[in-house]
């Protein structure tokens, strides 16, 4: 045989063999054929957990599969326990399914829910999932292996018998205000605790702990067997105090069960500018073409300096009002100076002031707070002209006495 | 001294007496009382406009309906009683030929001009204060309002402006008597200056401001301004003018100002009232020049009696 035969025969063998070959396995499957499937089936697991695990029911023919689902468990696995469940949130258990051809109901997904029993010995145990075709001629099998682990006492440490907790533990506010932090006391025990409250605060805080929604202060506190007590705690800081962060401790305890908490509590900076005039009145007094000097005391009841400081006026026209100190760059708070900034307000009105009340408005604007002064001027007419008229009148006055005494008696 | 008493007391009961008095008083009185009256008929009228603080004075300054206010009928008609006191007080006793005989008694010249004059004003005194009263009454009745305090200075500082201002027109028309021998003449001459101080001198004003300061449709606020100051300024030569804006200054207490160019300042006041101390600052160059056109009148017209002539005719 030369090469080329060779070729040829081998070619032959094999279309024959291919044609063969698809004839006999199209003759093998019948159009009927389904899996089970689970992405997980080898898994570890902890006593006392629950497990669901997704498993996939496709069928793979061209015939509707109606397939009976069964269980099996393992000898030791007797008081596990296992159910097939529908994919829903609260599934119900599932015996048989019924898996079109078409998309997209040829493929079911069931949950395999497992709960590990506390008391469960840890090794390995087998759970099977037998699905079986309504004629029994189709039968597939899933195998599930669980391990369970010894549960990790360090990882447990078994959350005490007293217990504190808050969902916010870091409060935030602007000097001056209190502080109320929500805390759950819980009582893991079986016993009825009667537990002393304690806190440890920054120097010169107070604290008061009441009931939620309740006014009542409390010190101590009776929680009954496993349940939830809710607290507020309410955190005093003093009335004048820098901004930062204060670490608080909160503890309960009764006997030897005892815990505690750490809250924070952050105070921001206030910034509150104030004045006062120097009689406390808002309205002055002036004589019109005079200065007027009257001073006003300044200072910042907030907790933090304000910054460029800058003083303004709106008055009537032709007025001067200038300040003294004109700014200033910081104006740091009350608490620390413990006296009030000294302006020198000086207001010239012009000469030709009509009499009356005048209202001006002084700005003291800073970069975070300002203030407006609102002051009434009351400007008076000089006296200096009444006095002249009253000269005037005398000078006449004079005059005719002095006619009167010269040419008397004629 | 008592040759002024005599004369004083004389002069008194001849004004109290006389037809001429009793006359001009039955109509100041009937004008303003009618005034007052019908003001308070109509008081919920005007109550809007009146401020309540100063309602009663209020009541003086407010005109009703066509009739004019009281402090109108005051500067327009009391320099007619003025006059009619002065302008015949001299020349008609030397015209009479009673001056040579009175000057015979024991009484000297002084005596008599100033126990005239004083007896003229006196008498003047008497017949506003009665007016005054008799409104005051008539407000209290009808309408319960009782005055405050200040009310009552105010209305008093108006009753001695008053005083001095019908003092300045009854000293001018004794000047007039004294340089006039003929009453008619002194009495035309007296009113017609006050014709002319009551009436003309507002055109006289207006036309050389407008003269100095032409006023057109597209003129300034500015201009304007300046327009109404030389008006105002040529106005207040006028004693008429003066006494009005003393009285307004008075009576009204929010009022400081005359003329446009004030008003422009105006806008930044606060709308208040004014205490009676700065309302009279804010008039009292208007108050001077007017107490001393009277006295300077008074003293000319003393002058000129003290060096003249009498003869016996």
């Amino acid at each position: 045989m030369n090469n080329k035969s060779k070729f040829i025969f081998f070619l032959g063998v094999i279309i024959i063999f291919s044609i063969l070959g698809s004839y006999i396995c199209a003759q093998e499957k019948p159009g009927r054929d389904f899996i089970l499937y689970s992405e997980y089936t080898n898994i570890k697991v902890e006593k006392g957990q629950t497990y669901d695990l997704d498993v996939k029911i496709i069928n793979l023919g061209s015939k509707i599969e109606k397939i009976s689902l069964n269980l099996i468990k393992d000898e030791e696995a007797k008081n596990w326990d296992v159910s097939l469940l529908n994919s829903t949130w609260k599934g119900f258990e599932v015996r048989k399914v019924e898996l079109l051809t078409e998309e997209p109901d040829y493929s079911k997904t069931l949950k395999f829910h497992l709960v590990v029993p506390e008391e469960a010995i840890s090794g390995n145990y087998k759970f099977i999932l037998e699905g079986i075709s309504l004629d029994q001629v189709l039968k597939k099998t899933l195998e599930f292996s669980m391990e369970v682990a010894e549960k990790k006492e360090v990882v447990e440490e078994e959350t005490g018998n007293l217990e504190l907790a808050t969902k916010y533990p870091t409060l935030e506010n602007p000097s001056g205000k209190e502080f109320k932090f929500n805390l759950e006391a819980k009582n893991n025990t079986e016993d009825i605790l009667v537990c002393d409250l304690g806190i440890s605060l920054p120097q010169r805080w107070t604290a008061y702990c009441t009931p939620q929604w309740r006014d009542e202060r409390i010190s101590s506190l009776k929680i009954n067997q496993n349940s939830t007590e809710n607290l507020t705690l309410t955190v005093v800081p003093p009335l004048f105090i820098e901004k930062g962060e204060y670490p608080i401790t909160f503890y309960v305890s009764s006997g030897e069960n005892t815990a505690s908490i750490e809250l924070k509590a952050v105070v921001t900076g206030t910034y509150k500018l104030n004045y006062r005039t120097e009689t406390g009145l808002l309205n002055i007094e002036t004589i019109a073409g005079e200065e007027k000097t009257f001073i006003i005391y300044l200072w910042n009841e907030g907790s933090s300096a304000i910054d460029n400081l800058s003083f303004f006026s709106t008055k009537p026209e032709d007025w001067g009002i200038s300040f003294k100190p004109d700014k200033m760059n910081s104006l740091p708070s009350v608490i620390e100076t413990q006296k009030p900034e000294q302006i020198e307000v000086t207001i010239k009105t012009p000469a030709q002031t009509l009499p009356g009340d005048y209202p001006i408005t002084l700005t003291l604007a800073g970069t975070q707070d300002q203030k407006n002064i609102e002051l009434r001027t009351t400007v008076k007419v000089p006296t200096k002209w009444g006095w002249i008229g009253v000269v005037i009148i005398g000078l006449i006055l004079a005059i005719l006495i002095g006619i009167f005494i010269k040419l008397k008696r004629r | 001294m008592n040759g002024l008493k005599v004369v004083f007391w004389k002069e008194m009961a001849d004004h109290l007496g006389s037809r001429k008095f009793i006359i001009l008083f039955a109509i100041i009185l009937a004008i303003s009382v009618s005034v007052v009256y019908i003001l308070s008929q109509n008081i919920s009228e005007y109550f809007s406009e009146i401020s309540k603080e100063y309602m009663f004075l209020n009541l003086f300054t407010t005109s009703a309906g066509s009739l004019p206010s009281f402090i109108f009928f005051v500067s327009f008609f009391g320099p007619l009683i003025g006059i009619i006191f002065g302008f015949d007080s001299i020349n008609s006793e030397r015209s009479r030929g009673t001056m040579s005989t009175v000057l015979s008694q024991p009484i000297y010249r002084d005596a008599l001009i100033n126990g005239k004059f004083l007896a003229s004003l006196t008498t003047i005194g008497i017949m506003l204060i009665s007016i005054i009263l008799i409104i005051l009454g008539l407000e209290l009745g009808v309408l319960g309002i009782i005055p405050n305090f200040e009310e009552i200075l105010r209305m008093g500082l108006f009753f001695v402006a008053s005083i001095i201002y019908i003092g300045f027109w009854l000293s001018m028309g004794i000047l007039f008597s004294i340089v006039f021998r003929q009453t008619t003449t002194s009495a035309l001459i007296s009113v017609m200056l006050w014709i002319f101080f009551a009436f003309f001198i507002l055109m006289i004003a207006s036309v050389i401001a407008d003269q100095i300061v032409p006023l057109n449709q597209n003129s300034t606020l500015e201009v304007a301004a300046k327009n109404d100051e030389i008006k105002n300024m040529i106005l207040r030569i006028s004693p008429v003018v003066l006494f009005q804006e003393i009285v307004i200054a008075l009576l009204n207490p929010s009022a400081r100002a005359f003329g446009i160019s004030s008003l422009v300042k105006l806008n930044d006041l606060l709308p208040t009232s004014l205490s009676i101390s700065q309302s009279l600052m804010v008039i009292w160059p208007q108050f001077v020049g007017l107490i001393a056109l009277m006295l300077i009148c008074f003293a000319i017209s003393y002058i000129i009696f003290m060096r003249q002539e009498i003869r016996a005719t």
